[in-house]
């Protein structure tokens, strides 16, 4: 196994919710790692944790306090958790940048978008007033904004969805970030913008050499834009590995039944879509063995009573699941 | 911009008009002979007679009103009754006096309220929270004249800290009484509306991208949250200028600043029907024109806002 420090790593990452049911852990015990340059993909159903592990890096999980924070995450080596606000305000937006799902909502209505990058460059940066300028014009133009000038005296309402995504890239970019999280970058995007900011993303990253984190729930994005896949369900990693590994040979049943479940156009007409029966269940009633359990059509009595173990199967590939620990027993026998 | 203003001023002139027409009406409508009234009680017929063609009150309506359009036109307002000078001229040094307190008032108001409301949500749930929540409830239902006559015997009776009442040129200790009787509704109106408007401001995704972007949480809150909240809180200001504007006749009275509160208090008392119809006309167009600047200063606030 590689031995060298990732660029990232969290470990035993738990993020809880403060609520009238006590504190719920929307993130439960979750370890995983992007090196540099490296494109990872979280992947999961709503509510299965992969944005709250995501926004937890950066201590925004939520905007009040109420999430509460621990396990490990270390950037090149570096804890993170318990960082004092000074110290965690360098690394947002400075070694890490963060892009989100909504980019209607996600910049502010009452600055221009310009004014909203100079601020990142601002806070993070010596750089004078001109060359923040020449900066957010060179910003722009990277993330395929024409016209750089004129818009960046526009106002985020004067801008189309697409348009916005681009401003947020450039702004996550301004400070050359070692990582840039993407927090379902494309889902509120139509789908021709979203294959734009997908190679937009990918272009980036080969040009300025950074990792990016792709938080996403959909598995067409996973095939074609990550290296590198972690799968999610309620909470916990139930598989990851290299996309090609984790699409070509599923080993979790939650991950076979996802990839089940796509639509395809070569099926036949009337024939009913594959579907994983019954919903995530709630934080507050978790069954103690394995997660997916309540809804998986293989489970065992001893599926109920514990929780799997993450399961090498060569190459990085992991599944969480009793049927793969069973079976990697029986090849060593 | 400017030529928002423009227009927004030409369409204030049918109004205007319409308003005229109502205050002219308002002397018609109320009972009672304006000309025996000018008279006196004990004035004799042809005295009376005299005086209603003098005045022209003798000729139709319709004409009356052309008359006080013109002379309108001219810039007179009519002589009062009480005391025979220009209601115009009177005006002119009354309104300036209840247009110093109310801006005070707004001023200092909008600035408290702000203050109050943001640091209470964001304290929210919390003893200090609560506190401005019922400081604004308690403002807002506190009846101005009790209110006026309790500072009044507290502050300049009790303890003598203030003058009871009274007005000096320029600004003087005179203005904080009637100031704090009318900015304490304001205040507490404008911490509950800020808090509420901080509250839904704080969730939203922008100020998360803001805090994503490694901003200080100062800038945060002062600036990426605070102009968003502003908004709501502008559209306030103008009803808020106008009950400060027309809203001061009894605390006026209660001072004794010379206002146009009092001034018109005084009409009304006297039936001095020129007087009270210049306090009616110039208060109205006054709402008008703070209305006008409040919508300039929303949209000069909110980008989205379009001047059309």
């Amino acid at each position: 196994m590689d031995r060298a420090p990732h660029l990232l790593e969290l470990e035993h990452l738990t993020t809880c919710f403060r609520s009238d049911q006590g504190e719920l852990p929307a993130v439960d015990d979750v370890s995983w790692y992007v090196d540099k340059g490296e494109i990872v993909a979280i992947v999961g159903e709503s509510g299965s944790g992969k944005t709250v592990s995501c926004l937890s890096i950066l201590n925004l999980a939520s905007q009040d306090g109420s999430a509460a924070i621990s396990g490990s995450i270390r950037l090149e080596g570096r804890e993170l958790v318990g960082l004092s606000p000074a110290e965690l305000q360098k690394v947002r937006g400075k070694e890490i940048g963060m892009i989100f799902q909504e980019p209607m909502t996600s910049l502010n209505p009452v600055f221009t978008v310009g004014g909203q990058i100079d601020e990142t460059l601002r806070a993070h940066t010596d750089l004078t007033r001109a060359e923040r300028k020449k900066r957010i014009i060179e910003l722009l133009e990277l993330v395929g904004i024409p016209e750089a000038a004129r818009r960046a005296k526009c106002y985020p309402h004067e801008l189309s969805g697409g348009m916005k995504q681009r401003v947020m890239i450039a702004m996550a970019l301004s400070c050359s970030p070692k990582i840039l999280i993407a927090d379902e970058p494309t889902t509120a995007l139509d789908v021709t913008i979203q294959a734009q900011v997908l190679n937009l993303l990918r272009q980036l990253r080969d040009r300025l050499g950074m990792s990016i984190i792709i938080v996403t729930h959909d598995l067409g994005v996973v095939a074609n834009f990550a290296e590198r896949v972690i799968v999610m369900y309620a909470g916990c990693i139930v598989e990851q590995g290299s996309t090609r590994a984790v699409l070509k040979n599923p080993r979790h049943w939650y991950t076979k039944g996802l990839l089940a479940s796509i639509p395809r156009l070569s099926a036949q007409k009337g024939v009913e879509l594959t579907v994983i029966p019954g919903n995530v269940p709630d934080i507050s009633e978790m069954p103690a063995g394995c997660r997916f359990c309540t809804r998986c059509g293989h489970a065992q009595p001893l599926c109920r009573e514990q929780r799997p173990p993450m399961t090498e199967l060569g190459g990085g590939h992991g599944a969480a699941c009793w049927a793969c620990a069973a079976g990697e027993g029986e090849a060593h026998e | 911009m400017t030529r928002y203003i423009i227009r927004r001023l030409l369409a204030l002139i049918p109004v205007v008009l319409g308003l005229t027409l109502v205050v002219f009406l308002l002397v018609n409508v109320v009972p009672g002979d304006t000309a025996r009234l000018i008279a006196g009680e004990y004035a004799d017929e042809k005295t009376v007679e005299s005086i209603r063609v003098a005045m022209g009150l003798d000729k139709p309506v319709l004409e009356q009103y052309k008359n006080y359009l013109l002379s309108l036109a001219k810039g007179d307002l009519g002589r009062s009754y009480q005391t025979h000078r220009p209601v115009a001229e009177e005006l002119m040094t009354v309104f300036p006096k209840t247009i110093q307190v109310a801006l005070t008032t707004e001023v200092i108001s909008i600035i408290v309220g702000l203050l109050l409301g943001m640091t209470a949500a964001l304290h929210r749930g919390s003893l200090y929270d609560r506190g401005i929540s019922m400081f604004g409830v308690l403002g807002l239902s506190i009846p101005q004249f009790w209110f006026a006559l309790i500072l009044q015997l507290l502050l300049a009776v009790q303890l003598k800290w203030l003058p009871p009442s009274g007005y000096q040129n320029g600004f003087d200790i005179y203005i904080i009484l009637p100031a704090i009787t009318l900015g304490i509704p304001s205040a507490g109106m404008m911490s509950r509306v800020s808090r509420s408007a901080f509250l839904e401001v704080i969730p939203q995704n922008y100020i998360r991208t803001a805090r994503a972007k490694g901003l200080r949480e100062r800038s945060v809150v002062w600036k990426h949250a605070l102009k968003n909240a502003l908004i709501p809180v502008l559209s306030l200001v103008g009803t808020d200028m106008s009950r400060l504007l027309t809203g001061t006749m009894i605390v006026e009275s209660v001072f004794t600043w010379p206002g146009i509160g009092k001034y018109g208090y005084d009409a009304l008392f006297y039936k001095d029907m020129p007087a009270l119809q210049g306090t009616v006309l110039v208060l109205a167009v006054a709402i008008c024109l703070v209305n006008l600047f409040v919508d300039i200063l929303y949209a000069a606030a909110d980008p989205r806002v379009r001047y059309s």
